[in-house]
């Protein structure tokens, strides 16, 4: 019974893991094709990237719009906690409903509506704002959450007494709340992101030539050549990953952020 | 008073963000798919496409959660490396779905994993890329974290000492599971149910890189239509439908677990 119990275990572990070490020991193997076990070892499909244009291209513009993806869902989700922590009735439930509305449509249909209406709404619309407004909408409601949770432990009594000693409601937000977001505010910005990194289903509909993100444009090469390239891109990846993973502390609940499927 | 202005100024802004890019875009798009509704549910090929993305749907769930059980009991009763197996669980999960599909293509593939062991050990090499079975795997590989950390969560909440008290009173460890934790981690059940579901049924790299083009789920057709041919109300009428089925599940389950929470 117990022997059965430890190697159900042990399989769930590995069936996890599995995939992932193979991409990575893949990406150091010779041959021209992903193979595993691998043959002899080289950095060769690293160089190969970072040669590649289409793939630095690529790195970029994922690596910019994480970056201010992240930025505008941070400052908004904090406002939008703030609110919620402070509006009451009506007005609070009619603001939750409406922040956290993008978690019940599924991503590839709010990427193909994005798409559809901009063009036939805007008509014409910088590549990289679509992008940015498709990846920003699908962060506010988990940054919330995260924000929000965080907050909701926080007296607001802190804050009123720096008021009522003189400081102004600006200084007292930023010198007693922020402060004290500071782990939901860390974890907020390496999950946003990851999210925002790795995502397929926005980035899918909104990706433009000279305007595709890693993921898409690994996806588009895959398709040509499955060369150990495409497992050197994905080393890359998880390493990124992993780094910005090692940033959030324990005890905020990551799991809720299901995006970029 | 100024304060209160500029909070309901910032809201104000937030939401009217939300509405024109989200709302509005998403209403459209539903609008447009609903007059073709009709011609949905007449076509033998959408139906399939149905059929088949609710069947793949149900067996992640059900396969999630009867190996869900063994590790969750696992991480729940550890002690000091808790933390270290749950981002364990977790570091799959913030990984690329690309990436993790490409895992599966190696192992799945003609000359993979899977098939060099069968050939080693004399069998004749099988058929297991762009089959069910490969998109069923690598969706499970993709949502097993969502159905483990719900019920980690509910776990942690039951109290040591009644299992510890059925111990005592003669419980082997399978009447303890059926009798005390099956029924009290039902709440993270239905939690992670729907997560894996939902996620199953709407998503797409993983369908379509492991099940090739033939076999169509309904994310695969809502891609067809929109880029390749090019057909807005087709894709819209896909969109619908799916939407529908995600928030209906969504809805569903909140009331499920208002039932089960008593």
């Amino acid at each position: 019974m117990k022997i059965i119990f430890w190697m159900a275990v042990s399989a769930v572990f590995a069936f996890l893991m599995l995939p992932l070490i193979i991409v990575v020991v893949s990406s150091f193997s010779e041959g021209e094709i992903i193979q595993f076990p691998p043959n002899g070892f080289t950095f060769r499909w690293f160089s190969n990237l970072f040669g590649m244009e289409i793939f630095k291209r690529a790195l970029a513009l994922s690596l910019v719009l994480a970056l201010s993806s992240t930025t505008l869902a941070i400052s908004t989700g904090t406002i939008c906690a703030y609110c919620l922590t402070r509006f009451k009735g009506l007005p609070g439930v009619f603001l939750e409903w409406f922040i956290l509305s993008p978690l019940l449509v599924p991503e590839i249909v709010v990427g193909f509506s994005l798409l559809s209406f901009s063009v036939r709404i805007m008509k014409s619309i910088n590549p990289f704002l679509i992008l940015l407004v498709g990846h920003t909408l699908i962060l506010i409601p988990y940054t919330t959450r995260i924000i929000w949770s965080s907050l909701k432990n926080l007296d607001p009594s802190l804050e009123e007494s720096a008021v009522n000693l003189g400081a102004t409601r600006l200084k007292a937000f930023l010198d007693i709340t922020l402060p004290n977001l500071k782990s939901a505010l860390l974890a907020s910005f390496a999950l946003d992101f990851i999210a925002s990194f790795n995502n397929v289903p926005i980035s899918l509909f909104l990706v433009n030539p000279g305007y595709t993100t890693l993921p898409i444009q690994l996806l588009i090469y895959s398709e040509y050549y499955f060369d150990p390239t495409v497992s050197a891109v994905s080393t890359v990846m998880l390493l990124l990953t992993l780094i910005l993973l090692s940033l959030v502390e324990k005890g905020v609940k990551p799991f809720i952020f299901i995006s970029h499927r | 008073m100024r304060k209160g202005l500029i909070l309901k100024i910032f809201a104000i802004v937030i939401v009217s963000f939300l509405f024109v890019f989200f709302l509005l875009p998403v209403m459209m798009t539903l609008l447009r798919g609903f007059p073709e509704m009709s011609s949905f549910f007449s076509d033998e090929f959408y139906i399939m496409a149905l059929l088949r993305t609710i069947r793949i749907g149900l067996m992640v769930t059900l396969i999630s959660a009867v190996i869900s059980y063994p590790i969750s009991i696992f991480i729940t009763s550890l002690r000091r490396f808790k933390a270290f197996f749950i981002s364990l669980v977790l570091f799959p999960l913030m990984t690329n779905t690309v990436v993790r599909t490409f895992g599966w293509i190696v192992i799945l593939g003609k000359d993979g994993v899977v098939n060099k062991i069968l050939v080693l050990l004399g069998f004749k090499p099988v058929r297991l890329l762009y089959t069910d079975l490969s998109v069923v795997v690598g969706l499970l590989h993709l949502f097993l974290p969502l159905m483990i950390l719900p019920l980690v969560g509910a776990m942690e909440n039951i109290d040591e000492e009644l299992k510890e008290s059925a111990r005592n009173l003669g419980a082997g460890p399978i009447r303890v599971f059926f009798d005390i934790t099956f029924p009290m981690s039902l709440k993270g059940l239905t939690t992670g149910s729907l997560l894996v579901f939902v996620g199953s049924i709407t998503s797409y790299i993983t369908p379509k890189l492991l099940g090739g083009p033939r076999l169509a789920t309904l994310s695969m057709l809502l891609y067809q239509k929109a880029m390749v041919v090019m057909d807005w109300e087709g894709a819209s009428m896909v969109a619908l439908v799916m939407t529908l089925m995600t928030t209906g599940f969504l809805v569903l389950s909140n009331r499920m677990s208002k039932v089960v929470e008593g």
